[in-house]
């Protein structure tokens, strides 16, 4: 791995990140556990208004939402969100987790040390706290933004204009939904970028990595925030199949399989995003 | 590493299976099989008369499949009705009617599939050209489901009916009977869904009957009791603003039942984004007046 190469330069960078995990796949081992609890939830899921799951699912769906989403094809209208929804958990009990274990891998893989993934896990593990606080305040900051935004949708709802620079706005800010939550996901994680890094391998703690995390964007901002953008404007595709694709074709299940490819996509989104974030930080940490 | 990736594959595969199977025979899997054969109707009905006969084969195929394979699910009458329907495309209307009153014979509390029933019955009649017999299927409906969607509507329906037919007098006296129905349905179901389209039929069956107060009043209390999108769209409140404005002016010759009804929907939702047009609206009026004197 040629430390040369990950100064900062974006595309240098992110294409060290890809030839990293190419050389070194352990590296993709803890996004591929991610995954794999991301298609389980999945099945579950798409099973859920079925014998015998809709004994325990069909309760709570008719209460939450309506009983009418226990009936095909109206179920897999409302998988897409109910896979949503559970992600925030995941994330933060999770993924977050894991993408420190990856992290660990990555400095390991750095300093030439041989990997062994049970220790790296379970030293890991003993900042699990710390790894969970950060990740929920960073889920926080962005429900904040979420909720904001819905205020702007729904006063976008209100524009009564059917021509004219209002309805343009207005048509922006509906079809553009998808996009701004994906540029609010990409400011987040630009905004805590180095402090699973700094928790994982300085063994620092939340708020005093958090704190760390500010002053080193203070200098890198921009390149930071493309450095998440760039791989991240691949779930582009993904995007505009999802708006595009109706349940009233000949295929509803189609919701399931845009679903099936966005995780496989964002496996390959945050891979890359982590390894090319933590080979910057060791980059700079070797700097210093 | 390759050890714990092929135990994933195991554990998501064999949990993919076992759901699968447990699930096979139940009321999802029959629901998915006749949403299938709707499909295909759906297609064969774009263009009936050029489908090739053994499209409908292929559906009453279908049909027969589903009946036998699910004897005991939920879904049973809505395959019926799509039985039914198959006829119905071929011109069947006898077979289709046999169909369609199997519903309401062996399913009688499935009121969903029943209204449908009865829906389509008195289409294949439609499609006949039998008059007394589609006055007789509205009045099942009536008489079975009258505060369902279509049993609301059925009145209206019937008026429509017999303007169609150009019959002057009985078309006159439908109307009349509609909006005392409404009136009725709306006493008795206040603050209701069933009274927000009773409101809109009344709406639109005293409009017929050029009683424009009673136009103004209805949608005047529609708009003030229902203002929300769940009920009317932006779209709709604005053609509901609009006629109750016309109306009053152009036809009652007044400004204040329209004032009225902007001054209490303003009372009632004092935070509305409709508000600042009701205001504007009202200083126009008195703009109006000031030039005009009162129309009358």
């Amino acid at each position: 791995m040629s430390k040369h190469n990950a100064e900062k330069r974006l595309f240098p960078l992110l294409i060290t990140a890809v030839n990293t995990i190419f050389w070194h796949p352990v590296i993709f081992f803890p996004f591929l556990l991610t995954a794999f609890i991301q298609f389980f939830i999945l099945e579950i899921l798409y099973f859920s208004p079925r014998e015998p799951l809709n004994v325990f699912f069909g309760p709570i769906i008719s209460k939450i939402w309506s009983p009418e989403y226990l009936h095909y094809p109206l179920n897999l209208i409302l998988l897409p969100k109910l896979f949503q929804y559970l992600q925030y958990p995941v994330f933060i009990l999770l993924s977050s987790y894991l993408v420190s274990v990856s992290i660990v891998i990555i400095k390991n893989i750095n300093e030439d040390k041989s990997i062994h993934l049970k220790p790296l896990f379970k030293q890991t593990f003993s900042m699990y706290v710390h790894i969970v606080v950060s990740a929920l305040l960073s889920f926080c900051l962005y429900i904040c933004l979420m909720y904001f935004f819905d205020m702007v949708i729904a006063r976008a709802m209100e524009i009564r204009s059917q021509s004219g620079k209002f309805f343009i706005l207005k048509r922006l800010i509906l079809e553009g939904a998808p996009y701004f939550y994906l540029f609010f996901s990409v400011l987040i994680t630009t905004l805590f970028a180095y402090v699973f890094p700094m928790i994982a391998i300085e063994r620092k703690k939340v708020f005093h990595a958090i704190w760390e995390n500010l002053k080193l964007l203070k200098g890198s901002f921009f390149f930071t925030f493309f450095v998440v953008l760039i791989p991240s404007l691949f779930i582009i595709p993904i995007l505009i199949l999802r708006t595009t694709v109706s349940i009233d074709g000949a295929f509803p299940e189609i919701s399931v399989w845009i679903l099936v490819l966005s995780i496989c996509v964002l496996l390959f989104i945050d891979a890359v995003v982590y390894t090319a974030l933590t080979l910057f930080y060791l980059m700079l940490r070797e700097k210093q | 590493m390759k050890k714990s990736i092929i135990l994933s594959l195991i554990i998501l595969l064999f949990t993919f299976v076992v759901l699968s199977f447990l699930s096979r025979n139940g009321e999802y899997a029959a629901q998915r099989d006749l949403w299938g054969i709707n499909l295909k109707l759906k297609q064969a009905s774009k263009d009936p008369n050029n489908m090739p006969k053994n499209v409908f084969k292929e559906i009453m195929d279908d049909y027969d499949q589903f009946m036998i394979k699910h004897p005991n699910s939920r879904m049973r009458p809505y395959a019926h009705l799509i039985s039914g329907r198959v006829y119905m495309l071929q011109r069947k209307f006898e077979q289709a009617r046999q169909e369609f009153e199997t519903i309401l014979e062996e399913y009688p509390k499935e009121t969903a599939a029943n209204i449908q029933a009865l829906a389509e019955i008195g289409r294949t009649y439609l499609k006949e050209d039998n008059g007394p017999a589609i006055v007789n299927t509205y009045e099942r409906i009536l008489a079975k489901y009258p505060l369902t969607e279509l049993g609301l509507k059925v009145p209206l329906l019937r008026a429509e009916f017999y303007q169609r037919q150009n019959d002057e007098t009985k078309t006159q006296q439908s109307y009349q009977n509609a909006a005392d129905h409404y009136e009725e349905i709306i006493k008795q179901n206040p603050d209701s869904l069933i009274e927000y389209q009773a409101l809109k039929y009344l709406g639109q069956s005293s409009l017929v009957l050029e009683n424009w107060e009673k136009v103004v009043d209805s949608y005047g209390e529609l708009l003030i009791k229902y203002p929300y999108p769940k009920y009317l769209t932006v779209y709709e409140s604005d053609k509901i603003i609009k006629m109750i404005t016309t109306i009053s002016i152009t036809k009652l010759k007044k400004y204040d039942p329209a004032k009225m009804i902007f001054l209490r929907f303003i009372e009632r939702h004092p935070k509305h984004p409709f508000n600042e047009t009701f205001f504007e609206m009202m200083k126009s009026f008195e703009f109006l007046k000031e030039e005009t004197k009162d129309i009358e």
